[in-house]
């Protein structure tokens, strides 16, 4: 919110002065009209950085009060030139606004202003002849009056001022750079999107959109929407930067949660968040008992039923939700057909509580879903898992407990620069590795490696593309690429190829061969340094969490080799 | 930039904290003051700055307060404060800043600008500046310049100044009447001043003069290196701005009828160092020259020497060129005992005793 607008004049006889203020009397007592308020600011204090000393001129300069309550935006500028008395034409055209507010949309107006005046008085002395010629042109108050008010309600301006030259001034929202979106975020929306969307917007975003339902992971969302994956997260980046979707981990049963500090106030049912919870979580009894007998598959069933599940940050957005619980008042007369403690269908605060709390590392939420069926409770008739998961992960509740895999093998590999980590230059490996003695060998191992690597891609398309079970993403990973560096190697063993070739002739030279000591043909072995989460394994590779593990204890490395941890 | 931060008291201080800031060795300031308009920035930058007199065309307004620390043959650093004159400015220092502006002032030069129309209002102005300088440095020196005297027929320059003068001087004792200054009468120099000529570099030459601390240490040396190279006259320079420092006259050459020719030579120097600057590109505050020397036949032989690091000397001798070389040997071996010039104010001392 604009307090108040000036145009402040160096004078060479009295100084500096404000010559023009909106509204009267904001930064220094008018002689006319009546003073509803005193001055916003003091003057005699704030007029040195209204007209600063030379070092600060064209520069934007904002300074606060000294009570702290405003801070006043300006631009002060300096027009050398012969003609003007004193070789100088100074003025600055400032902005109040409160000291709290963000300052960097009004840095824009500030700026805008500054330049568009001293270019209209460097090329037709505008300011210069202001007030003192009669061309029927518009006081520089009432401009600043307009534009003040303009900005205020409307958030932008349009003002011409004169026949040439016209003010056009919007307040921009500033958000700092989204965080990256990754192939196995789940995005949730804050809003309804659908509602929104228009055919104006972009093309991509009108295709994703509908997929985006908070609980499809980025990489479903873009083969289920039918768009490439990079295009879908810069989609989906941009949703992320006007602050309309969240970004969560994906919901597996076999994975685990751990309560955060934030579980306190859930406990404590600070601001009615339990109720917020139960709301957003209880099924009501509106499910069929079958459900509770199994665990459902890694894509959870119930997402069915909410196709346009939204995330409960707002109460407007958590009212917006279409499931058959979205009220907290305690349902009456809802079919029993659960075998549930609580004959209401709405779970008791206590037990949701209990529920939240018992999350812990190493207890899967298979287990714990386990563990309450066995102290008779049906958590699967009584609460949607993943929206009380959800819900804990969005209010800070609960963290995902994430798996990695580490190999002691692949990691004195990297160590020792054999191995090749797809983010590093070869070029200082190749370099490091030509002063060690075995170097010929390990490169050509690590050439075998590579030319497998590429391979068992090709053959893993293949495969993907046979089986009906798994979706597409496979493809779609393999022909984009963006946010991983897979290929790397094999761009790096492109550029190479001679000095690889040239080797390689040495090499059968010595005659020497190698020995196979590593898993060579196995594209999890670049996960297994530690910082490649389960789920980043599970969406690229396609695979489920058992396949993984699966495939890792099939490997060719000596006992104890491999470490899976969770953090 | 530390001791410029130590020597500037800090804003919020009141009228009580003065006692203490006059406790800590502080650096007095020398306070440049007048009407907007007046020529106090272009005087400063001809004098400490090495413009010459139509540069100062170019300048600007100067905003607020312009700080400057001018060293001065090494041991003196004068804590220049050039105060920009327009109306908003003056009522600043008198309210919000008086303390800040007016405490620890070693000298006032307070610059009148003979063309004013309107001489009652300047008097206001220079009467409040006085009443809050004799509130907060009664000891402060006063130099009052009437300046822009070029624009004055010659005839009635004279007149004009005395005049001018007289107004000053008569509006001071009122105030000080007025207001029963404990401190008795206060020490007011005038001096009529332009740019154009060198009336400028007589008052601030004598300004400078007054600053000096081991002046007399100077004085005695001077003399007697004169004697010992049987000089007609000896004028010690500073290098930057070519003011005269100290000075010394043989008998003979207190016969000499120029009486301004000190300022002159400064003024004629300076123009050098600049024409030098000019041709050999060189930047106008470096070192233009270490020796020039002139013989002019039968009347008189002149050199001019740098003479230690931050002086230059002119030497000014009866016609011989055996004494003339001599001279100039011995004023090179001179450098030694002049050192002083260039330490600090205890070395000073000590070669004194």
């Amino acid at each position: 919110m604009i307090q108040g607008i000036f145009y402040a004049r160096f004078l060479p006889q009295e100084g500096t002065k404000i010559v023009a203020q909106s509204p009267p009397g904001c930064i220094v007592a008018t002689t006319f009209g009546p003073h509803l308020k005193p001055p916003l600011v003091d003057f005699d204090i704030i007029q040195e950085y209204i007209i600063p000393r030379k070092a600060f001129f064209n520069r934007f300069l904002t300074v606060n009060t000294p009570d702290n309550k405003y801070s006043i935006l300006g631009y002060p500028i300096s027009i050398p030139h012969e003609r003007y008395h004193r070789n100088e034409f100074i003025f600055n055209f400032g902005l109040v606004v409160e000291s709290d507010c963000d300052f960097l949309p009004y840095e824009k107006l500030v700026r805008r202003l500054a330049v568009t005046f001293a270019e209209m008085e460097r090329q037709n002395g505008y300011l210069r002849t202001e007030g003192k010629l009669n061309d029927g042109r518009r006081p520089i108050e009432s401009l600043l009056e307009i534009v003040k008010e303009d900005l205020n309600n409307y958030g932008e301006c349009m003002i011409p001022v004169d026949e040439a030259n016209t003010l056009n001034m919007k307040l921009f929202p500033y958000h700092p750079p989204p965080a990256p979106v990754r192939g196995w975020h789940v995005p949730v929306p804050k809003m309804k999107l659908v509602d929104i969307v228009d055919p104006t917007w972009d093309l991509t975003l009108q295709k994703i959109i509908p997929h985006v339902d908070g609980v499809n992971d980025v990489r479903r969302v873009a083969w289920l929407a039918d768009v490439s994956l990079p295009l879908t997260q810069t989609a989906l980046q941009h949703l992320l930067y006007y602050d309309t979707i969240l970004l969560l981990d994906m919901f597996f049963f076999a994975s685990c949660y751990a309560p955060r500090p934030g579980i306190h106030d859930f406990i404590t049912n600070r601001d009615g968040l339990v109720d917020e919870c139960a709301g957003y979580v209880c099924i009501g009894g509106s499910l069929p008992d079958g459900t509770g007998g199994a665990a459902p598959p890694s894509a959870p069933k119930t997402s069915s039923h909410h196709p346009a599940a939204a995330g409960p940050s707002t109460p407007q957005q958590s009212s917006s939700v279409s499931t058959t619980a979205t009220n907290t008042t305690p349902r009456i007369g809802t079919p029993s057909t659960t075998t549930a403690a609580t004959a209401t269908g709405r779970v008791t605060n206590y037990q949701l509580i209990k529920l939240m709390t018992t999350f812990c590392v190493g207890r899967s939420v298979m287990e714990w879903i386990k563990l309450h069926q066995d102290a008779g409770l049906p958590v699967l008739s009584l609460v949607d898992v993943r929206r009380l998961v959800q819900f804990g992960v969005i209010k800070g509740l609960l963290y995902r407990v994430h798996k990695y895999v580490v190999s002691k093998q692949y990691l004195a590999l990297l160590a020792s620069g054999q191995a090749h980590p797809p983010s590093r230059s070869s070029q200082q490996h190749r370099r490091r590795q030509q002063e060690q003695q075995k170097a010929q060998d390990q490169k050509n191992q690590k050439e075998q490696q590579q030319q497998q690597k590429g391979g068992q891609g090709q053959q893993h398309k293949l495969s993907r593309h046979s089986s009906r079970r798994r979706l597409h993403t496979w493809d779609i990973h393999d022909t984009n690429n963006s946010d991983d560096e897979d290929d790397e190697g094999n761009d790096n063993s492109n550029e190479e190829t001679e000095e690889e070739e040239r080797e390689r002739a040495r090499l059968r030279s010595h005659g020497k061969g190698y020995e196979e000591e590593l898993p060579t043909d196995d594209p999890l072995q670049r996960y297994t340094d530690g910082c490649h989460s389960f789920d980043q394994i599970i969406t690229e590779q396609n695979m489920a969490d058992a396949e993984i593990m699966e495939k890792l204890k099939g490997y060719r490395a000596p006992a104890g080799d491999l470490t899976v941890f969770y953090r | 930039m530390a001791d410029l931060e130590a020597s500037t008291p800090s804003l919020g201080a009141t009228g009580g904290d003065v006692r203490n800031e006059v406790k800590k060795p502080k650096k007095k300031k020398v306070l440049l003051m007048g009407k907007s308009g007046s020529g106090k920035s272009s005087m400063r930058s001809i004098i400490f700055s090495n413009y010459i007199a139509r540069d100062t065309r170019r300048l600007g307004a100067t905003i607020d307060i312009d700080l400057s620390h001018v060293k001065f043959l090494g041991n003196l650093t004068l804590n220049l404060w050039d105060c920009g004159g327009q109306e908003a400015f003056m009522e600043n220092y008198l309210s919000q800043q008086r303390v800040h502006v007016f405490s620890n002032v070693g000298v006032l030069i307070y610059v009148f600008d003979i063309e004013s129309r309107d001489v009652d209002r300047d008097m206001a102005t220079y009467v409040s500046i006085m009443s809050a300088l004799t509130q907060y440095s009664p000891t402060a020196k006063i130099y009052v310049l009437i300046h822009k005297m070029d624009l004055i027929m010659t005839q009635v320059r004279e007149a004009v100044f005395m005049d001018r003068v007289k107004l000053v001087r008569q509006k001071t004792a009122e105030f000080l009447q007025g207001s029963n200054f404990a401190g008795g009468d206060v020490d007011l120099t005038p001096f009529a001043t332009s740019i154009w000529d060198q009336s400028l570099y007589k008052a601030w030459a004598s300004i400078i003069h007054d600053l000096v601390p081991n002046l007399s240490v100077i004085e005695s040396q001077l003399a007697s290196l004169g004697v010992l190279i049987e000089a007609e006259e000896l004028l010690l320079f500073e290098r930057t701005s070519f003011l005269v420092v100290s000075s010394w006259t043989s008998d003979e050459g207190q016969n000499n009828p120029t009486t301004d020719r000190q300022e002159r030579i400064s003024n004629i120097l300076k123009h050098f160092k600049q024409s030098i600057s000019r041709f050999t590109g060189t930047p106008r505050n470096a070192e233009q020259f270490t020796l020039m020397e002139h013989k002019a036949g039968g009347r008189f032989s002149i050199f001019c020497l740098k003479f230690t690091t931050n002086t230059y000397l002119m030497v000014i001798l009866p016609p011989g060129e055996a004494r003339f070389n001599s001279a100039k040997l011995n004023c090179q071996i001179a450098r030694e005992s002049f050192k002083f010039l260039d330490g600090p104010i205890s070395a000073a001392q000590s070669s004194a005793a």
